[in-house]
This record gives C-alpha cells, structure tokens and sequence, in this order.
C-alpha cells in the first residue's frame, strides 16, 4: 500500500481479471484510481482451471492485448505450454490457448499494478456505494472510511454472498479458504439494482505424488507455440505436458450411488450452473451412455505438486469424491488439496447495463466480470478493460467506447450481455459470433488498433511498429495480385495466374509457395511468428474473401439499426401494435438502440417495424 | 400485440341474412361488450360460452337480441380477449352495433387485422398467416382444403421438422469447433452429411409440389385458341355450362379475349376466350390476334381448337392439347383414322356438348402433374417456392463440395447457418443460442 486519501477519480471494487485489467487501462487517462480488495495479494487470481485462452477465449485475449490490456503479455511469460486449437478446422476458428503458471501471472500482474503510480491498492471490503442525483458518490468500507468518486466498477466476482457446497456441507465464501462479502448486494438493490443467483464449480486438487503417472497418457504443447501478445519479442516457453486419464465404470457406480448427496441433484442448490462445463455427476446422469470420460492432470504451476483435475467439476462430498477417483486405475491412493467444491454467489442481470457496461440507472457506476453473470478469466478480463476505459470517458465526460459485433468477440459478448437473458453463467464461444469468419486471432490488431489509439491505449512502439506492420500487409496483398512465375509455385499452374486467384483453389496452401517466393517482403520489425502470421492472415482473407462479402450485406443492415437511438424511457407498455412479449421485455430491458432491441428474444421483426414507424410519426 | 387497443369489425359479409357477426378483439373487449347490455342486465360472460342476451343503444333503448361468446386470451384466434357478437343480419343492426363499439372505445379493424394480431402474438406462423386470406378467398372446395391444411400449419410443421434437422446438423459441426479438441470426427461428419441429404431431398419433393399448389389454389389460365370460327367460344360456354360468350356463324366475332371462371375437377380455371388467329387487316381484330398469342405464352394450358382433320397437329407441346371440335360433321371412319393417328387429340362437339367431360379430365391432367390429394403438404406461393429453391440450392452446393468444405469447417457452419437463415424468411429468424442449446443438450460438453 502505497498511500490512502480519501478521494479517487475511479474506484475499483475487487483485483480479479476484470478489476486489474480495470484500473490498468483507466490509468493510461492519467486518472487516480483507488483498487480496493479484501486481499492485495490475491491479485490476477486464477481460481479455477490454470489455462488462458481456447476456442474463443483465446480470440478474446488478442482483442485484450490489442487494445492494450494486461492478459495476453501475462499469459507469454508465465505460460508453460502453449498450443494453437482447431488446426485442422478451418483459420477462423484457430484459437490459442496456454497452459499457466498460476503463480508467476499472480505477481507478474501485482508487479504491474503495484508499479503504476496512479493506482492505489487499499485492503478493504467496500459494503456500500452512495449516490447524489443519480450518479455515483462514493463508496463506504468495512473499515468505517468513506471514498468519494466520480466512477465506481464493481468487479467482485463470487465473492457477494458466496455459498460454497460441499456435499451437505455449506460455507460461506468468495473463494475456498477466501471469506466473502456481505452487504454490498443490498445497498446496490437499494438503489433499484436487481440481482439474481448463479452457481459455478471447480475440480479437486491433487497431490502430484499420489498419481500413479505411469497409467496415465502425456500431451504436450505445439512445438512452434503461437503467443497471445502482439508485443510479445523472443518468444520461447516452456512445454510442460499435461497427462490424461479416463473416468471406469467403478467410478461412475460410486457417483450414481451417491447422486443424491450432490447439493445439484438435492435440490441445495437454487443457481442455474453451466451447462457447457457440467459437473461430474452431471455429466454421468445425463450421457449415462458413455462408459468413460476424459480426465485432464493439470500441473497448476511450474514445479507445481498440486494438480488440478480438469473435467471432475463437482459437489459430492469429500468422500465420494475421493472413492470414486481411486477406483480409477491410476489413481488408486489419490489424496487431495482441496475438494471439487460448488459456489453459489449473487450476479447482476447485465441487461441492466448500457453497451459501454454502466448501469442504465445510476450514471459512473459500471459493472464488470463474473458479476454479470459470465464466466472465465477472459470474459471477466475483456469486460474490466472496456469498463475501465468508459469510466474514465465518463470522469473526463468523453465519449464512451461501444465495440460493434462485427469487429470483436468483445462487442459479441457485451451485446449479448445487455439483450440476452442470462439463464446460465456466459461463455464466449465463437458460434455467438454471426460473423465469425471475420473475427480471427491473426487480425485482432487490424480490427481494434485503431479504438486503442483513439482511446490513449497504446504507446509510440506499439503504434509504429502497427503501422509498419500494415504497411506489410498490403506490400503481401500486392505481390499476390500479380500473376505468379511457375517456379515459385509447388502446384502446376497452366496460365499466368495471380496468387490471389491460386490462394481461392482449395487445394491450395500458403505451403505451396515456395518458401522465397515472399522474400520481397521485408518485416524486420517483426517476431518470425509475427511474419508467418501476417502471411497467414493474408492468405485467409483471400481465401474467405467471397464469404465475408456475403456477410457485409448482414453487417450493413445491423449497423444502421444499431445507428437509430431509443429514448431510455420509452413507454413500450402503451405502444400499439408491439407483441405483449415484445413489450414486456422492451420496457425491463430499455434497449439504447434499434438493434439492440432487434437482438432481445421476443422482439420479432414486425415489432422493430412498429417501433421505427413509432420513431417515424415521433 | 399490444391490446390497449381494442378494434372491432364485421366478420359477415355487408348485406341482409339470417345471422351476422360483429368481433372485437383487445383487451377492452370485455368491457365494450358489457356496456352494450343494458345496465340492469346481471347474465356474467363466461369464457368460451354462448350467451343469449339483449343489446341496447347507448340510451339504453332494446337493438337486438343476439348471442354473445367471449374468448379470452392468451387461448383465443389473436391471443387477445375476443368477444363475438351474433346479432341479426340486418346493415343496420350490424353497423349500430360497430358504432357503438366505436363510442365505448374501439377503433375498426384494418384489413387483416385480426389475423395480423394472431401472427403478432405468436398464434400463427408466417406460412399459416398467409393461408388464412387465401383460405378466406378458395374458390373450389380442394383450394379450401388445402389452405385448411395450411392455416393447421401442415406446412409449417414440415418447415419446423426440416429446420431441426438442420439446425442439429449444425451444431454437430458447431461441436467441432466450439468444444471439439480432437481432428474432425468422421462419424459425427458423416452424420451431419446424411441429416443434410435427407433435408435436401424434402426440400426437393416440396419444389415438385409448388406447380399443382398453385393451381389449386391461385386457379389455373387455360386460353382457347385456334383460327376464326372453330368453336372456341361455343366450347367456352359448353365449358361454363351457360351462353358466357356471344356466339355467331361469322369468322372473327370474338374480337377481344373473354375470361370466365369455373371448377375444373377441383380446381378453379379461368378460361380465356381469345380472338381467333389469322391475318386480318381489320385494326381491332389484328390487336386482338396479338393478345391472344400473348395470352397463349403466359398460360397454364392452352387449348388449340380445331375443325379440321385435315390439320397439323405436330406442332403440340406439352402445354397444349389439340381438341377437334364439330366431331359430328366427320364420319365415324374418318374420325376413327385421324384419331387413330394422332392419339393425342380429343375429338368433341361443343354445340352438341359430347366428350365435353372427357375434355376436362384432359385438362385436369395437363394442368396437375400429380393427381391431388388434400393430405399432402403443397407449396403454395411464389415466396414459398423461391424461400425453399434457395435453400435447396444452398444444400445442393454444401453437398456437391462437402469434401472441399470439411478442411474448413468454419466455412461449412457459415453456409448451413445460410441455409436455416434464408429458411428463416418464411418462419422467424434462429438465434445462435438455438444452435448452442443444441450442442449443450446432445454433447457432454466441458472437459
């Protein structure tokens, strides 16, 4: 702690993904920030899988670290396996993913805080916040102290009213071993914010020398592994092998036994819980005719003796948990950490937010991460970094940052947030993104470069290096529009023909270029992983070119709805000619624009056709 | 439909009859309706009950006694409170009754509004909305048939079926991408191929349907050609089965094209009487030569009428049926060797009105390509059919290059999504959550 006054431009409540991401990009504004959190040395915590990136989540991370936040230069230095996915699916769905040092990104990211000047961290517990008007006042602690400011993010995560279901056993938490925080739920409802319930869980922890790792089978990373940061310079990590295991039919007759002990299936637990990342028992009673599922062994750390059971997410008991994992060969004398274990914990329906993620109701106060009602580090991160850059827009009452769907899966998932009903914790996935095929790893910086410059995100290196960068881009795009000499081209080609027709064959790869044939384009300012993806990414625009297109007539529609402002307050109630569904969920969700409201289940077309006539005869 | 507004109209045709209806539907319904009893009147209107009950004018003088049924939403035809009034078909009653509507609240209905609310509130789908006017305008009882089947959303719920086979194919693909860490799995692709071909190939029987659906429901043109004075316009009448067209011995008194409608086998046909063709220097006559070639190109069927067996008759196709009318001017031999040697050729006597069924069973089949039956599923309008040959070209290309496709998957979802959001245009937009519901619910998902 470096000092404490009692008045801050910004206070962030909670130093999570989305809370240090928060008060790192609002501190680029030259803006005092105030971070408070129950445990100043829980920054950047990875509580649950020790993985960044995925189908996805990795495309998040570029889109993060283009508009410079902290996650994909973190996950560089302390990943210890890196591997790009969906190698064989198609480019639009390659997505990078790492293994992480759980530790190492904690003080990587608490050394980065705690070196920014304009950041204070103050160990605290904030139980209250205060308004004047309808606009943020101040924040009132557990200590009794009162800090006022202009904008307050609430980012607290699982930690409001947390539940933790172990079996039948009940412990009131934000975190295993970690208390949670009671209080701030009820002022914010006092204010006419509405909350609801979500449940989530995580896996046992085992100890390494208790694994019989001779039963189990190795993977390793890629050996060419792609990194997250555009900054990133000599990238060499490690590759540390995770190890699989399968689940036997001993195990599953334990589970099944012992159903009924799961706070899941008793009934204990009210929160909806993710279906994409079902609990063990969950997944036995509902694909009961699969014999076997796959166990990951994760190490948690470099060295790490504690391994984390990736796929046996559960609430059994302790000792069913453990039963059912010795009978699986392998395993048979496994001793735990810490059990799988369920949280129960209070969220806030996003729909109550603008798409800059403050609420509609009480002006400088924004919300971000796992509180609206999302999981994973990444989404919690991407939700910080734009929450964080809005609220010094609002202190310096500039206009806010709204990502678009067609340019980021960070706009995909803000937009859905505030228009989609949250009946499960979110999760990126790219079919969430209609125009996926443009939304690629390789391109994050060419879609969101220019937000982070307007936005005061980047520096001089980052911006020539992004020039330049560009500039070799198109240098790729011209060689490939003249026609190709023969013996540059592993395939036979009859007539002069551009690169740029040859790439739209579809036995074609950026392989069956001769390895000279781009030596004309000279990148010395780029990584050599940096150089063969801007090659990539020129050979799948090419190739996607014709589909993109088709999408543009999508995207044009969209935007011009997206252009058309409704008033906040509108009375949808008295609207003649709106479905009663449609003007039900109109007036609880107050959608700003026309495609907002288009986006909102319910709302079909001929209810968007009554409300711009409405806005027509206005 | 937000029912704050309360509208009403009358359901019966304008004019006098036994019994006419007058409808409201919003949620003022109920209240309109009970400020027409007169205020002593104690009878409660009980949903889905008929109430025989005395209407009076806002004075509260007696107007009608009539039968009252009140439907109350969400369980009724718009999904709003409805109340019927049966009241006695006098215009007079009826439009008192739609005035005093009007004074306690209600506005008139707009064309189609009733229907346009049940579409709102989600009672009938784009697909049945449509039937329900067509249903309304059927001129033969098998147009009517089918535009039941239609309103009853047979069409629909193969539309909803088709969808959900695509939208599963999808997500299996969706799993592959999304969840999937392993190389593309075969089975699961194969999978996806064979749910696409089975949609594929309904798509392509639905397409072979759309000729006889809108025949049978839009009704067929059969134009009446051939040169001056073979009989075109006595076949006309023999058709209508009534003096439609005027008839004379004189070549060329038909000098404009006559249009007159019937009932073909169920199916309803606008017969177009044409002038006859031949060089004339006659101004009118010549224009009207031209409009019946015209007429000819732009017909269901043409009949080419002629009175002579000395006549070349290759110059049939498919749309045209030779017919040689006066078959009673030929003797039987004669008529037994040109028939013989042209077995294509109904030989008929308008005037004495022989073969004239024949004639139309021919018709029929020349106009249908199968023989109807109200049970299948047809497809019915043009948006219908070029809403569905759109998405069956979209399969046919994913399928002819499904092997180009698989090396990239991303591509393969994109054009199937195409498929289901073009399908969209005739039953609401698919979300992706549908798509991911889908995986969430046949995969075991997470590692």
């Amino acid at each position: 702690m470096k000092r404490t006054s009692l008045k801050y431009d910004i206070i962030v409540v909670g130093g999570g993904h989305a809370g240090v991401e928060a008060a790192y990009a609002a501190s680029k504004a030259g803006l005092s920030i105030g971070l408070i959190t129950m445990d100043t040395n829980a920054l950047a915590r990875m509580s649950c899988n020790p993985a960044i990136g995925g189908s996805a989540k990795g495309q998040i991370v570029r889109e993060i670290d283009a508009l410079g936040g902290l996650m994909g230069e973190t996950t560089d230095r302390c990943g210890v396996q890196f591997k790009l996915l969906n190698k064989s699916k198609g480019e639009a769905v390659w997505s990078p993913r790492a293994q992480v040092d759980k530790r190492k990104y904690e003080s990587y990211i608490s050394a980065k805080i705690r070196n920014v000047d304009s950041v204070d961290l103050i160990r605290d517990e904030v139980v209250g916040v205060d308004v004047v008007g309808n606009r943020v006042d101040s924040c009132l602690l557990r200590s009794g102290n009162t800090i006022y400011s202009q904008s307050i993010i609430i980012t607290s995560g699982t930690f409001m009213d947390g539940l933790i279901h172990i079996g039948d056993r009940k412990i009131p938490a934000g975190r295993m071993g970690e208390s949670g925080s009671v209080g701030l739920t009820s002022s914010l409802v006092s204010l006419g914010i509405q909350t609801g319930r979500l449940k989530t869980g995580t896996p046992p922890r085992l100890k390494k020398n208790s694994v019989n790792w001779s039963n189990t089978d190795i993977v390793f990373g890629d050996e060419s592994p792609t990194p997250f940061s555009f900054s990133t310079k000599e990238f060499a990590p490690q590759n540390i092998p995770c190890h699989t295991i399968r689940t036997t039919d001993d195990a599953h007759a334990i589970i099944k036994k012992n159903i009924n002990h799961s706070p899941l299936f008793s009934g204990d637990i009210g929160g909806v819980g993710p279906r994409y990342c079902p609990s063990i028992e969950d997944k036995i009673n509902r694909f009961s005719h699969h014999s076997s599922h796959l166990l990951f062994l994760e190490p948690e750390w470099s060295g790490s003796d504690q391994i984390y059971l990736n796929g046996f997410s559960t609430s059994l008991p302790e000792s069913v948990q453990i039963e059912s994992l010795r009978a699986i060969p392998g395993l048979e004398s496994v001793a735990f950490y810490r059990p799988g274990y369920a949280i129960e914990y209070d969220y806030f329906p996003p729909s109550q937010l603008t798409s800059t993620l403050e609420s509609k109701i009480v002006s400088g106060l924004f919300f971000a991460g796992q509180i609206n009602g999302t999981s994973g580090y990444e989404e919690a991160a991407a939700q910080g970094l734009i929450a964080g850059i809005n609220a010094s827009c609002c202190v310096k009452n500039i206009e806010q940052l709204t990502l678009g769907r067609e340019e980021s899966y960070i706009g995909v998932l803000i937009d859905d947030l505030i228009t989609k009903d949250t009946l499960e914790p979110y999760r990126m996935f790219t079919s969430r993104a209609e125009y996926r095929l443009s939304l690629r790893y390789s391109n994050a910086d060419q879609r969101l470069f220019p937000y982070a410059e307007k936005f005061g995100l980047s520096n001089l290196a980052r911006s020539s290096k992004h020039n330049k960068k560009a500039q070799a881009l198109k240098s790729v795009f011209e060689l490939l529009s003249k026609p190709v000499s023969p013996g540059l081209i592993n395939n036979k080609v009859k007539e002069p023909t551009s690169g740029a027709q040859l790439i739209k064959r579809p036995e074609i790869s950026l392989e069956s270029f001769q390895s000279n044939y781009f030596d004309v384009i000279k990148t010395p300012f780029l990584e050599p992983w940096e150089r063969s993806e801007l090659l990539h990414e020129a050979f799948v625009s090419i190739k996607y070119e014709g589909y993109i297109k088709r999408q543009n007539a999508s995207i044009q529609k969209n935007k011009k709805l997206n252009l058309v402002k409704l008033p906040l307050f509108l009375d949808y109630l008295s609207m003649v000619g709106l479905s009663r569904e449609a003007s039900e969920k109109l007036s609880s969700i107050k959608p700003e624009t026309l495609g907002q409201a288009s986006r909102i289940s319910g709302v079909s077309p001929s209810d968007i056709s009554v409300l711009t006539v409405y806005l027509k005869n206005k | 439909m937000h029912s704050k507004d309360t509208i009403v109209a009358p359901s019966t045709p304008h004019g006098y009859g036994g019994l006419a209806v007058v409808r409201m539907s919003g949620d003022g319904a109920l209240r309109v309706a009970n400020k027409l009893l007169p205020k002593t009147n104690t009878t409660p209107l009980i949903n889905r009950f008929a109430t025989t009950l005395l209407v009076v004018t806002p004075d509260g003088d007696p107007l009608d006694d009539v039968v009252v049924t009140l439907f109350s939403g969400p369980n009724s035809y718009t999904g709003e409170d409805i109340i019927e009034i049966s009241c006695h078909g006098s215009p007079a009653i009826v439009s008192s009754l739609v005035s005093f509507c009007v004074e306690y609240g209600c506005r008139i209905a707009d064309p189609g509004e009733f229907t346009r609310r049940a579409y709102i509130n989600g009672k009938l789908d784009l697909v049945q909305a449509e039937s329900v006017a067509s249903l309304i305008h059927s001129r033969s009882l098998d147009a009517a048939k089918l535009n039941v089947r239609l309103v009853r959303g047979s069409l629909s719920n193969k539309l909803v079926e088709l969808r959900s086979k695509l939208i599963k194919a999808l997500s299996l693909i969706e799993f592959e991408l999304d969840v999937s860490e392993d190389e593309l799995d075969e089975e699961r692709l194969n999978t996806a191929f064979s749910l696409l071909v089975s949609v594929r190939e309904i798509f392509s029987t639905l397409l072979k349907t759309y000729h006889d659906g809108r025949i049978i429901t839009s009704g067929a043109r059969v134009v009446l050609s051939g040169e001056p004075n073979v009989g075109k316009s006595t076949l006309l009448n023999a058709l209508l089965g009534k003096n439609r067209a005027i008839t004379s011995d004189a070549p060329g008194t038909t000098r404009d094209t006559i249009e007159a409608y019937s009932v073909v086998g169920g199916v309803p046909v606008c017969f177009v009487d044409t002038a006859g063709i031949r060089e004339t220097n006659n101004a009118i006559e010549s224009d009207g030569v031209r409009r019946s070639i015209e007429e000819i190109e732009t017909s269901d069927f043409t009949l080419r009428i002629i009175d002579n067996i000395s006549y070349p008759v290759d110059i049939i196709n498919v749309k045209t049926l030779v017919v040689l009318n006066k078959s009673d001017l030929f003797s039987q031999k004669q008529l037994k060797l040109f028939l013989n040697k042209h077995n294509n050729v109904v030989s008929i006597s308008a005037i004495r009105e022989q073969n004239i069924s024949l004639l139309e069973n021919k018709i029929l089949s020349g106009l249908l390509n199968d023989k109807f039956h109200s049970a299948d599923i047809y497809l019915t309008t043009s948006r219908q059919n070029s809403v569905i040959k759109d998405c069956h070209g979209g399969l046919e290309n994913i399928l002819s290059s499904w092997n180009v496709l698989l090396a990239t998957a991303d591509v393969l979802a994109f054009e199937i999504r195409d498929v289901i959001d073009n399908l969209g245009f005739l039953m609401g937009p698919t979300t992706p959550d549908t798509v991911l519901d889908k995986v969430f619910n046949s995969f075991c998902v997470g590692k």
